[in-house]
């Protein structure tokens, strides 16, 4: 019984970031809670380890990526074939077009509500662009292991991060937002 | 593994990034997988769980066997120097065929008495580096095998 309650506050210090890591791999909230709750059940195999661990956050995330990497094996054929045969004016019809930006000036915007502005842009992003760039940007793997990791060559994980973040630029700026515009407000 | 930043990778919405707490999870989440390790638990074999959820007849069963071992160990240990029962057993050999209990035994007590007497003409830093090896090969099993299981078994 004891054992299930330290195993309840063990989750609840670190679901946040399971989920955080694994929605925003996934850019679906479904099978992002799927493989949190994969995680965790493989957590509780380890927990006589884990629980005095000082590296069971590190542990925690690197499972959660490579679940989610896994997860998205059965779809990464299909992406190589896409993604090699695109030409390079189709990163122009980008799904994050489609989204109504919200009539707001910069000052107007309160914290949440950017954040979610921007999750939601990463979210909308096509699975080639968000999931070297989340790797890069969050999850801090080189350039090479991205292209080891997704199996793909150097220079197109480099292009795909690329496309992913002026995507990302244009989704802020419809909704009025600029990276350096955000950064100097959440510091004030 | 990290890799250096550098200027041309956009640091602004690097930081921006970085910066974003990360999305919370539902609250489903902790009940879900509460629900799925109940369900695993009860689906499991009650010789996989822990012994504290085994049948009572079970658990009976296992103490009475343990003690039982526990009981021969320490009979058969103190057949070696207890000098009646090596008398009985030696006067077995000379009037009567032996049965294979008693030559088990004797065979085992031959054993014991051998173990003690070299046991006594050996020096303690001896039975140090027995102890230290024996340990220092548990490990290397122990390290071994778990190398095995990541390597092998467990990819995540």
């Amino acid at each position: 019984m004891e054992d299930l309650q330290q195993f309840e506050a063990f989750m609840r210090a670190y679901q946040d970031m399971v989920y955080g890591t694994a929605v925003r791999l996934l850019g679906n909230y479904a099978e992002a809670q799927d493989i949190a709750q994969e995680v965790f059940l493989k957590a509780h195999e380890r927990f006589g380890e884990l629980r005095a661990s000082q590296t069971a956050g590190g542990w925690l995330k690197t499972v959660t990526r490579n679940l989610c990497l896994n997860h998205l094996t059965r779809h990464r054929a299909r992406w190589r074939l896409f993604t090699d045969l695109a030409k390079p004016g189709d990163e122009e019809s980008d799904p994050l077009a489609n989204l109504a930006a919200p009539d707001l000036s910069e000052e107007r915007w309160d914290e949440e509500a950017r954040q979610r502005w921007v999750e939601t842009g990463l979210s909308k992003l096509s699975d080639i662009q968000r999931i070297p760039l989340v790797l890069y940007h969050f999850e801090d793997l080189s350039y090479e292991d991205i292209a080891e990791k997704l199996g793909v060559s150097l220079s197109k994980v480099k292009t795909d991060i690329h496309r992913g973040r002026l995507a990302l630029r244009k989704h802020l700026l419809r909704g009025n937002l600029r990276p350096e515009g955000m950064i100097a407000q959440a510091e004030e | 593994m990290s890799a250096p930043f550098e200027p041309k990778d956009d640091p602004a919405l690097h930081r921006l990034l970085r910066d974003l707490p990360p999305p919370s999870a539902p609250p489903e989440l902790m009940a879900s997988v509460q629900a799925a390790l109940r369900q695993r638990t009860a689906s499991q074999a009650w010789w996989k769980q822990p012994m504290s959820a085994w049948p009572y007849a079970a658990r009976t069963i296992m103490v009475v066997a343990l003690l039982l071992i526990a009981g021969t160990i320490i009979f058969l240990s103190e057949a070696g120097s207890n000098p009646l029962l090596r008398g009985r057993i030696a006067a077995g050999v000379e009037n009567q065929p032996l049965s294979s209990w008693q030559l088990g035994l004797q065979s085992l007590s031959a054993i014991g008495v051998a173990a003690k007497a070299i046991a006594s003409t050996l020096p303690q830093a001896i039975w140090w580096a027995v102890g230290l090896t024996a340990i220092a090969f548990y490990g290397g099993c122990l390290g071994a095998g778990s190398w095995v299981y990541h390597r092998f078994v467990d990819q995540e």
